[in-house]
C-alpha cells in the first residue's frame, strides 16, 4: 500500500497525466488509476471528486457533461493549456526525485 | 423486487443533507454510481447487490463531506470546521458547573446519591483496607518472601494428614548443618502463664515467648532500646514490649532493672521493643515478653530430644534455592531422623511455608497462635458486591430522572450539542457525585473500623494514607464508580430525541424494562445479604446452645502455675469446704480451644502406626464436674490405681475395631495402659474441627486448672471471692484468676461467628435502607408521570383503595420476583459455606426465607405506600385543570 500523504500528493500528476491522452469521466478515471498502477493505488470515490473539482477550480482542467453513448448524462473532464503546463512542471520535479532515490539505491556506482 | 431507481433516488436525498456538496457534484456522484453499477452487474453481481457494494465504495456522507473539505482547504491537516473538535477545554468547565447545578436543584435526590455511595465507599474501603492489611503481614522483616515455618505433616485418624508447625528441639540446628540452602534457623517456645515479679507487684503473663538467642536478628521487630545482641550475650536477659514495660516500671528507665519469673529466676531487662499495635505491618508472631530458651530450659525443664513437638521454627532458605531440590532433599531430611519404627511418633513429610501465607491463609496447620478467621476474603467480596448495589441504585434513579431533564437534553441538542458531548457530561455528572461522596465515606470509615476494633478487641493501625494501594483505591474506586453507574443512564439520556421530547413529556416504554431489572437485581442482593446474616445469627445461637458433650454453664476454672502443684490437693480440698461447691476437679486445659494431641496405638500390634488423636489430661471427678456421660466401663476413681488407666470416646472406640474395648491395652504417647471406660462425643476443640477421636488419662504433675461448679451459677462474684481467700491462705505468693467457663467459650467461638454475622446482617440492612430510598425515588417519578392516568381513573369511578392496589402491586411484584429469584440463591450459599466452615451447625430453615421475605416486602410497601397516597387521593379537578 502506499502512504496516504503519498497518494495526496501523487493524485495531482496522476490525473493530469491521465487526460494527456484525451477527455475522461470519473469512474473510467478510477478504473485507470487501478489498472496503471497494477491495484496498488486504490482511490476511494470520496477522495476523486474533490481532487478533480480542486484542479477545475486552480485551471488545469475543464469539464462538460455531455450524453455518454449509453444514454447517460456524465462529467467528462479535459487538460487545458494551463494545465499542460503544469504537468510537465510536476514530471520534471517527479522525475529529479526519481533519479535521486534510483541513484541512492543503486548498489555500486557510488561508494560514498 | 428491488427498485433501484427508487433506491438512487433515497440515496441522492440523503445526501442532499450534506452541507457542502456543490451544484453539480450530486449528479456526478450518481453518475459514478451507475458507472460502477452497470459495471457489476456486468460481472455477474445482482442488481440489488451491485448498488449495496457501490454505495458503501462511495463511503459514508461524512467522508465524502470530509475528503472535500480536505481537497480544498489551506491547511495541511486538520478537522473539517463544521466538525467540532474532539476535545473542547471550554466546555470540562462547563461540565462541571451543570452537574454543580443539577446536583443543586434536585437536592434530595443528589442526597440520596451521595448517601449511597459514602455509605458503599466507607464499607468497601473498610473491607478493602482490613483485606490488606491481613495481606501486609509480617511484611516488616528484612527477606520475609525468604523466611518459611517448617511444617510436618503426621497420619491423622480422619485419613486426612495432620499439618503440625511445632518441630523437636534439636531438629533446626540439624537441618541448618545438613541442607545448605537453609541459611539460618531460629526457634520459639510458647511458655504457658509465668508469674513476674516487680518489687510488689506480681502478675501473671500469657504472652511469653522464649526464643533463640538470634530470634532479634532474624526478625526485624523494631528495638525502641536496649541493642539486638542482648540475648545473645546474657541468657538471663529479657525484652518486654513497650506497653509491659510500662506495666511494671511506669515512667522509670526499665534498662538493667530486674524483674523475677515464677519466684525463682531472676532476669534483667535487656531491651524493649515496639507493642504489637504499633508496628509497621500486621505481625503473626505476637508476644509481650522474649526470654531466651536457655533460661527457658531451666526454668520449665523442658525435654531437649526428637520425639517431642513443642517449638516453632523459622528458616531463611538461600537466594536462589531451589524449591524442588530443596523437597527432595527435605524428604531425605525425615527419612535419615526418623526411621521406620523409631520412639514416638514419626513426620510423614516436612515443607516449608512462607511466612506471610502461615498465619492468615493456611487455617489447616496447626501452630503457634491459631487464627482461623477466614473472614477476610470473604468480606471483601462483600465490599465489592455493596459497591455494586450501590452502582444499580445510582442507576435506577438516575435513569428514573430523565423524563425531567428531557427538555433540558432535547433543548441542548437543538443548539448543538451532539450524543458525544451530552454522554460527557452526564459522565461527569455522575463523577462528581461519587467524588462528592468520598469526604463522608471516610467518617462511615472511620464508624466502621472503630465498631469492628471494639468488637474484636484489638486495636491496629487502619490509616488510609499509610499504604500506596488504599490511596491508589481512594482514587479509583469513586472513578469507576461514577462511569460505572453513570454511563448507562448518559447512554439512555443522551439517545432522547429532541423534537419528542420538547413536544411531550412520554416516557418511552422500552427504557422501562432495563429498570424493572435493576430495581429486581438490587431487591435480589438485599434479600441475599440479609438471608446470610440471618444464617449467621442463628448459627451463633446455635453454637452457644449446642450440645457439644459437656455442660459448661456454672463452671469456674483457675489457672494453676508449676508452683501450686504441690498444694493442688490442700487447694482443691479448701474450695470443696465452700458450701456454694457442687464438685472440684483440674485439668490440664479448657474445653472450648482444648487440642492436645497424642499418638496412640493399640498395645498388642507392633506394626499399626496408631492415629494421632485428641488427648486430655485431667484429674479425679473431671467427668462428673463437666457432666459428660461414661455410658460404658467407669470413670477415673480415688479407689483404683489409676496410673495406667484410659478413657476414651465412641469414635475412638471405632476406630481401633474392638467388640469390646474395655480392659484392652493400648498406648498413648510413651505410656501404656487399659481402657477403663468409653465415654459419649463431645467436642473441645473449636466448632470449625470435627468432633474427633479422644482418650482421656489421670494427670497429676501438669495440670493447668483447677474447676469448680458452682451450685448458684448466678451469683458467682461471692463465690469468687471466698475461692480467693481459700487461694491466698494457701498460696498466697502466686496471683489469683478465675474465669468462667462459658466467658472462655464466648471469647473463643463468639468473637469471630458473631462478628460475621453482624456485619452481614448489618450490611443486608444498609442494602435495604438503601433500596429503599431507591425505591421510593423511582415512585415519586413513576407516580408523577401517571397523574394523568390516575385522575382519568377517578373519573371514570375507581376508588382511592383500587388506585392505591394498583399503584402498589406495580412495585411490589418487582420485590416479589427478586425475592424469588433470591431466596433459593442464598439458601445454596449459605448452605455451602456453613458445610465448609462449621461441623456443628444450625438448618436453615423456612422461617429465615420468610422473614427476609417479609422484611423486604415491607419496606418496599413502607417506600411505596407514602407516594401512592399521595396520588390516589389527589383531586383530579387539580391535574386536569392545568390542560
Amino acid at each position: 500500500m502506499v502512504s496516504k500523504a503519498l497518494v495526496a500528493a501523487s493524485a495531482k500528476p496522476i490525473i493530469l497525466s491521465l487526460l494527456l491522452s484525451g477527455e475522461n469521466y470519473g469512474y473510467r478515471i478510477l478504473q485507470r488509476v487501478k489498472l496503471v498502477s497494477g491495484g496498488v493505488l486504490e482511490w476511494s470515490e470520496a477522495m476523486l471528486y474533490p481532487v478533480l473539482h480542486r484542479l477545475e477550480a486552480d485551471g488545469f482542467i475543464r469539464s462538460k457533461w455531455r450524453l455518454s453513448e449509453e444514454g447517460r448524462m456524465r462529467k467528462y473532464y479535459l487538460l487545458t493549456e494551463a494545465g499542460a503546463r503544469e504537468l510537465e512542471q510536476e514530471k520534471a520535479q517527479w522525475l529529479s526525485v526519481h533519479e535521486a532515490l534510483t541513484r541512492l539505491w543503486a548498489p555500486a556506482e557510488n561508494p560514498d | 423486487m428491488f427498485d433501484l431507481e427508487a433506491a438512487i433516488k433515497k440515496w441522492k436525498r440523503e445526501l442532499a443533507r450534506s452541507l457542502v456538496l456543490e451544484d453539480g457534484y450530486r449528479d456526478e456522484l450518481e453518475a459514478h454510481l451507475r458507472d460502477k453499477i452497470a459495471d457489476l452487474i456486468g460481472q455477474g453481481a445482482d442488481l440489488k447487490e451491485a448498488f449495496q457494494e457501490a454505495v458503501a465504495a462511495m463511503g459514508e456522507n461524512e467522508k465524502i463531506d470530509s475528503e472535500f473539505f480536505k481537497a480544498h482547504t489551506t491547511k495541511g491537516h486538520g478537522r473539517p470546521s463544521w466538525q467540532p473538535p474532539r476535545f473542547m477545554p471550554a466546555l470540562v468547565w462547563n461540565y462541571l458547573k451543570t452537574a454543580w447545578r443539577t446536583i443543586r436543584r434536585q437536592r434530595a435526590y443528589a442526597l440520596i446519591m451521595i448517601a449511597g455511595l459514602s455509605l458503599g465507599f466507607g464499607i468497601f474501603l473498610f473491607f478493602f483496607r482490613f483485606y490488606d492489611w491481613a495481606r501486609s503481614v509480617d511484611t516488616f522483616h528484612q527477606d520475609v518472601d525468604r523466611i518459611h515455618c517448617i511444617v510436618q505433616t503426621f497420619p491423622s485418624a480422619d485419613n486426612r494428614d495432620d499439618h503440625l508447625a511445632f518441630v523437636p528441639p534439636p531438629l533446626p540446628s540439624a537441618l541448618k548443618d545438613e541442607i545448605p540452602e537453609v541459611e539460618d534457623t531460629t526457634r520459639f517456645y510458647q511458655a504457658g502463664r509465668i508469674i513476674v515479679t516487680s518489687g510488689e507487684q506480681r502478675f501473671f503473663e500469657n504472652q511469653v515467648l522464649c526464643v533463640d538467642p538470634n530470634f532479634l536478628s532474624f526478625f526485624n521487630f523494631p528495638l525502641l532500646a536496649g541493642d539486638r545482641s542482648a540475648l545473645i550475650d546474657k541468657p538471663n536477659s529479657v525484652v518486654l514490649t513497650r506497653s509491659l514495660a510500662e506495666k511494671y516500671f511506669g515512667r522509670e528507665q526499665p534498662l538493667g532493672k530486674v524483674l523475677t519469673l515464677n519466684n525463682q529466676m531472676d532476669v534483667t531487662v535487656s531491651g524493649i521493643v515496639m507493642d504489637w499495635s504499633e508496628l509497621p505491618s500486621a505481625s503473626s508472631i505476637t508476644f509481650s515478653m522474649l526470654l531466651s530458651l536457655e533460661a527457658a530450659e531451666s526454668l520449665f525443664r523442658l525435654p531437649d530430644n526428637w520425639t517431642v513437638y513443642n517449638q516453632t521454627a523459622f528458616v531463611r532458605i538461600a537466594k536462589n534455592a531451589d524449591p524442588a531440590a530443596l523437597s527432595v532433599k527435605l524428604d531425605a531430611f525425615v527419612k535419615k531422623h526418623y526411621p521406620r519404627g523409631a520412639e514416638g511418633r514419626s513426620p510423614r513429610r516436612m515443607y516449608f511455608v512462607p511466612m506471610r501465607q502461615i498465619y492468615y491463609f493456611a487455617p489447616h496447620i496447626r501452630k503457634y497462635d491459631s487464627s482461623n478467621f477466614m473472614g477476610y476474603s470473604i468480606f471483601l467480596g462483600m465490599g465489592c458486591f455493596f459497591l455494586l448495589l450501590v452502582c444499580l441504585n445510582y442507576i435506577n434513579l438516575a435513569t428514573a430522572r430523565a423524563m425531567d431533564r428531557a427538555r433540558e437534553i432535547g433543548l441542548r441538542k437543538v443548539v448543538g450539542a451532539n450524543r458525544k458531548q451530552l454522554i460527557r457530561q452526564f459522565l461527569c455528572e455522575s463523577v462528581l457525585i461519587s467524588f462528592l461522596a468520598l469526604p463522608p465515606s471516610f467518617l462511615v470509615y472511620k464508624l466502621i473500623s472503630a465498631a469492628f476494633m471494639a468488637r474484636l478487641g484489638i486495636a491496629f493501625d487502619l490509616s488510609l494514607w499509610s499504604r500506596a494501594s488504599s490511596v491508589l483505591a481512594l482514587g479509583l474506586v469513586p472513578l469507576l464508580m461514577g462511569v460505572l453507574s453513570g454511563i448507562y443512564p448518559a447512554f439512555v439520556l443522551s439517545s432522547f430525541r429532541p423534537i419528542q421530547m420538547l413536544k411531550s413529556r412520554a416516557a418511552k416504554r422500552s427504557r422501562r424494562r432495563a429498570q424493572k431489572i435493576m430495581v429486581v437485581s438490587q431487591f435480589a442482593f438485599c434479600s441475599i445479604f440479609l438471608v446470610l446474616g440471618f444464617v449467621w445469627l442463628k448459627q451463633t445461637r446455635h453454637i452457644s446452645r449446642a450440645d457439644l458433650g459437656y455442660d459448661r454453664t456454672g463452671v469456674l476454672a483457675i489457672p494453676l502455675s508449676a508452683e501450686t502443684n504441690s498444694e493442688l490437693v490442700s487447694l482443691q480440698e479448701r474450695f470443696k469446704n465452700n458450701s456454694d461447691v457442687v464438685v472440684v476437679s483440674a485439668s490440664g486445659g479448657l474445653p472450648g480451644r482444648w487440642r492436645t494431641r497424642m499418638n496412640v496405638t493399640p498395645g498388642a500390634q507392633v506394626e499399626n502406626p496408631g492415629w494421632t488423636m485428641y488427648a486430655y489430661g485431667v484429674d479425679y471427678g473431671f467427668f462428673d464436674l463437666l457432666r459428660m456421660n461414661v455410658s460404658m466401663g467407669r470413670s477415673f476413681s480415688r479407689a483404683f490405681v489409676e496410673t495406667n488407666s484410659f478413657v476414651i470416646n465412641k469414635s475412638a472406640a471405632a476406630l481401633f475395631g474392638w467388640p469390646e474395648p474395655i480392659g484392652k491395652s493400648i498406648n498413648v504417647g510413651d505410656k501404656n495402659g487399659r481402657i477403663i471406660g468409653i465415654m459419649d462425643d463431645f467436642q473441645f476443640d473449636n466448632v470449625h474441627n470435627p468432633m474427633g477421636p479422644a482418650v482421656f488419662y489421670l494427670e497429676k504433675d501438669n495440670l493447668s486448672f483447677i474447676l469448680v461448679r458452682a451450685a448458684f451459677p448466678e451469683s458467682r462474684t461471692g463465690l469468687i471471692e471466698a475461692l480467693r481467700k481459700n487461694w491466698s491462705s494457701i498460696v498466697p505468693h502466686i496471683p489469683f484468676e478465675c474465669v468462667s467457663l462459658n466467658d472462655h467459650f464466648t471469647d473463643v467461638y463468639f468473637t469471630e461467628t458473631k462478628l460475621v454475622s453482624e456485619i452481614i446482617s448489618g450490611i443486608g440492612g444498609f442494602a435495604i435502607f438503601l433500596s429503599c430510598l431507591g425505591l421510593l425515588a423511582l415512585a415519586s417519578y413513576s407516580i408523577r408521570t401517571r397523574t394523568k392516568e390516575i385522575t382519568v381513573r377517578k373519573v371514570f369511578g375507581a376508588s382511592t383503595s383500587s388506585i392505591l392496589g394498583m399503584l402498589g402491586w406495580d412495585f411490589l411484584k418487582f420485590v416479589f420476583l427478586s425475592d424469588l429469584i433470591a431466596l433459593p440463591i442464598a439458601y445454596f450459599v449459605s448452605r455451602q459455606i456453613l458445610n465448609s466452615a462449621y461441623t456443628v451447625r444450625t438448618s436453615i430453615d423456612a422461617g429465615i426465607l420468610l422473614l427476609t421475605a417479609f422484611l423486604t416486602f415491607s419496606a418496599a410497601v413502607a417506600a411505596v405506600a407514602v407516594q401512592a397516597q399521595k396520588a390516589a387521593v389527589a383531586n383530579p379537578a387539580d391535574s386536569l385543570r392545568q390542560d
